[in-house]
């Protein structure tokens, strides 16, 4: 399997996204395009610092980029998913559908 | 960029992992049963009220689109009631980017239903309304169905088989097929949807 694996390219997965609390973050920002902090943390169960976290990666690579206003008089922190970071995704996924379509074409393999 | 070896259970573990994100985050979920048992009832009466003050869509026009316009209004009040109160109780805002995607999904086909409302009040035709609602209705529930429950999409066909009942077989009878449709159709969903969530 893993023979075939690197020989079809799929030895290689970009961890920035694999990790799964980023995955869930990059999955509701390329669905969503852009969502609020609060509406993230809310979403998908995270705290403050996690979120603060993983998006600060993401932002780092040039995934996902900050936006902060006053909206009332009170700061809103607004997250946009880069292209970039929709390329990266969609490459990520289509790692993924590769790979499950070669466990099955070879069952018992996987 | 980090990169490493990946195994197929990897995979399946990441793509159910998507899954999970996306069924969460666009399912919209707040539209209570309640709401639609209140619809359905409140069709229900207004059938009655239709049928006992004998207010034909042709013979008075005017007082058959206040009857349904009330109708409306009722339901659509309780309905945001309920969706707000869901909304509050799931920490989430009432205006939510799930129920944008609802409302402007399913404002095309209010749009052209109001449209063609006033088109066939003007020409004297208003008995082909009911018929007309029910299948846009059913054509709008379709429009947003990828976001809503299996439920919801059965619903909508079942609409759309109502508004050829009401457009042939029916046509005399508007409030036999408002009651059917909109009070039947509304009752069955909203009992369906109470014991799903009791579950």
């Amino acid at each position: 399997m893993t023979t075939r694996m690197k020989a079809a390219g799929f030895e290689d997965l970009n961890l920035v996204i694999h990790e799964k609390t980023r995955l869930a973050i990059m999955t509701f920002l390329v669905s969503a395009r852009e969502a609020s902090f609060s509406e993230m943390r809310d979403e998908l169960g995270l705290t403050d610092g996690n979120l603060t976290l993983h998006m600060k990666v993401l932002e780092k690579h040039g995934y996902a980029r900050v936006h902060k206003s006053l909206v009332r008089r009170r700061p809103r922190t607004t997250y946009h998913v880069t292209e970039r970071g929709v390329r990266a995704f969609q490459e990520y996924v289509s790692v993924l559908e590769r790979i499950l379509d070669l466990g099955r074409r070879q069952p018992g393999r996987g | 960029m980090s990169r490493r070896a990946i195994t197929r259970d990897d995979a399946v573990e990441s793509i159910e992992a998507i899954r999970s994100v996306l069924d969460r985050t666009t399912r919209y979920t707040h539209i209570s049963w309640a709401a639609i048992v209140m619809a359905g009832a409140a069709a229900g009466l207004s059938a009655g009220a239709g049928w006992a003050f004998d207010i034909s869509p042709v013979a008075k026009p005017a007082s058959f689109l206040l009857l349904w316009a009330g109708t409306l209004i009722a339901a659509g009040a309780f309905g945001c009631a309920t969706t707000a109160r869901n909304a509050r109780q799931a920490r989430e805002p009432f205006w939510s980017r799930k129920l944008q995607v609802v409302t402007l999904g399913f404002l095309p086909a209010a749009v052209l239903g109001s449209v063609i409302t006033v088109l066939l009040a003007d020409t004297g035709r208003l008995d082909l309304a009911p018929g007309m609602w029910m299948g846009l209705y059913g054509v709008g529930i379709l429009a947003v169905g990828h976001v809503l429950d299996w439920e919801f999409q059965v619903t909508a066909w079942a609409f759309l088989v109502s508004a050829s009942m009401a457009l042939f077989p029916l046509r005399d009878r508007p409030h036999i097929a408002m009651l059917l449709a909109f009070g039947g159709i509304h009752l069955g969903l909203g009992a369906f949807r109470y014991f799903k969530e009791r579950r």
